[in-house]
């Protein structure tokens, strides 16, 4: 195969996509709107706006915190190892601030503390603790550098848990990963994992610098077990709305310890409803006081298997939605809107176990 | 070239006209760019509304013989590389979203190679973008990631071979 012939199969893969008319003059008023002053700011009061701005980004997206540590030089490979678990209680033993950041709060006493190490390319990377619900796994790190673990994937019994996942700004020199499902329990009532991370890449901050993050590439290897809590059902499954035109199955509303998790079904005009302006809003969580909670999770896939995909197939859609749940419970709205149309169902959450 | 020089100097000095008047020029490879690494056209114009802020406030990094394109899809690769690491983004692995602008979205190669590339480690997924998306040199691409035009070419080579697309390439630069 030529370079050209590479070339036409990867744009046909990505598809030609044009930029929307106005790209330019928005972006020139947004410049105008959120840097007003036309004259240089002085430096510091840049490093302020930039860390205001930075605790809004992160209270809106968990977007990571810079690390202010200079890059660390790569000394020489050592061996990879993986330590056997220590057969510590559960107790809290994690601070607040990497809790909260995880969205473990509410869950803290359910978190299994883990001391296993792995080192490899001169970097040693803690597991100190993991959680596992019907709706989500999470795993914390604590690495010997500046840097995160990334590239991580996770295996049970049955094979890779392959579930969306994402990272969540923690306090250096932590960090965690989660996957937005559960992983498999065997007979034992337990789930036997092997965790592996790798890549370790330098912290990237929400003010993004002209240069890219350093990455190091390694393997680091862990094999635990973990117990899955259960999750509580708030309603009874599959409840068929109709948002306008859109049908609608909520085929679960639970509460896990640690999260609220909504999964619903658009059964047509999947690909509009995901790709419109409204998608953000189509699947809410709205509290007592009006407010949309801020989702920790929002997944969404088409159902069909590749060989049944067709334009009408791939219009149904399985949303998969988390919001972390309260300690102290109560009445919720779950809103579905499209376009002009309101569908809704009220919940409510029991407080968290003491 | 002069030109240029003389927008950098403006834009280092604070005037955001000659500022947009560097990065404009570059916004419709940025969006391409942020869309083909987010598959999210919404979400590639916030990319590249934040990579313009972003810029801006690097802007004194920027000296009057610096190559602007690479400086500036730098940013923007970073920006996605946030948003892809945040908690509000998240999209189910596998089965992706069949895209309007894909010309023939039911063909099952098509269908397969588009999932391999999503599943591509970032960097690589990246390379490919740059090299074949944007038909960026070589040179640039190894700008925008910080190594080598050589290892550049070795890296597009082999992302290129984890999609089965290049067991023999003839090069062309």
């Amino acid at each position: 195969m030529t370079e050209n012939e590479a070339r036409a199969r990867v744009r046909q893969a990505i598809g030609e996509i044009a930029p929307p008319a106005g790209l330019e003059a928005r972006a020139y008023r947004r410049l105008r709107e959120i840097e007003p002053s036309r004259d240089r700011v002085p430096r510091a009061a840049v490093l302020v706006a930039v860390a205001i701005t930075t605790l809004v980004l992160v209270t809106l997206v968990g977007i990571r915190s810079t690390s202010l540590n200079s890059r660390q030089p790569v000394p020489a490979a050592t061996p990879m190892t993986t330590a056997a678990p220590t057969s510590t209680p559960l107790q809290p033993q994690f601070s607040a601030a990497l809790l909260s950041s995880a969205g473990l709060a509410v869950a803290a006493n359910l978190v299994t503390p883990l001391q296993l190490d792995a080192t490899d390319q001169g970097v040693t990377i803690r597991l100190v603790g993991a959680y596992a619900d019907h709706a989500r796994t999470v795993v914390l790190f604590q690495s010997s550098g500046p840097g995160v673990p990334v590239r991580e994937s996770l295996e049970d019994s049955k094979g890779p848990v392959n579930f969306s996942s994402g990272s969540r700004t923690a306090p250096a020199p932590y960090s965690s990963w989660s996957l937005d499902g559960p992983p498999t329990v065997d007979s034992d009532g337990l789930a036997h994992l092997r965790l592996t991370v790798a890549g370790y890449q330098e912290r990237i901050g929400a003010a993004a610098s002209s240069t890219p993050p350093s990455t190091l590439q390694g393997l680091w290897e862990f094999r635990f077990t973990l117990g899955v809590q259960p999750g509580q059902p708030l309603l009874p499954p599959d409840i068929s709305k109709q948002v306008g035109t859109v049908p609608v199955m909520l085929e679960l509303v639970e509460a896990t310890p640690a999260v609220i998790h909504v999964q619903a079904l658009i059964q047509s005009n999947g690909q509009a409803i995901l790709t419109g302006a409204g998608a953000g809003r189509f699947l809410q969580l709205i509290d007592s006081s009006g407010h949309a909670v801020q989702p920790v999770a929002a997944g969404a896939g088409v159902t069909a298997p590749k060989q049944q995909l067709t334009q009408q197939t791939a219009d149904v859609v399985r949303l998969n939605y988390q919001w972390e749940r309260p300690a102290t419970g109560g009445t919720y709205e779950v809103r579905l809107t499209y376009q002009d149309a309101t569908a809704s169902l009220m919940i409510t959450v029991p407080s968290t176990p003491a | 070239m002069e030109l240029t020089d003389g927008l950098i100097v403006g834009a280092r000095g604070g005037d955001k006209v000659a500022f947009m008047r560097i990065v404009e020029p570059l916004l419709p490879q940025a969006y391409r760019l942020a869309a083909g690494m987010l598959r999210s056209e919404p979400y590639a114009e916030d990319a590249v509304q934040d990579a313009v802020l972003n810029a801006w406030r690097n802007v004194h990094k920027l000296r009057p013989d610096s190559d602007i394109r690479p400086w500036f899809l730098t940013i923007v690769a970073n920006q996605c590389r946030t948003y892809r690491r945040s908690r509000w983004w998240r999209v189910t692995s596998g089965e992706a979203l069949p895209d309007a602008t894909v010309p023939n979205p039911l063909d099952p190669a098509t269908i397969d190679l588009r999932r391999a590339l999503y599943k591509l480690p970032e960097d690589q997924r990246l390379l490919l973008v740059l090299r074949y998306y944007l038909d960026l040199p070589l040179d640039e691409v190894a700008a925008v990631l910080g190594i080598s035009s050589k290892a550049a070419r070795s890296r597009v080579h082999r992302a290129l071979r984890r999609l089965r697309l290049a067991p023999e390439l003839e090069w062309h630069d």
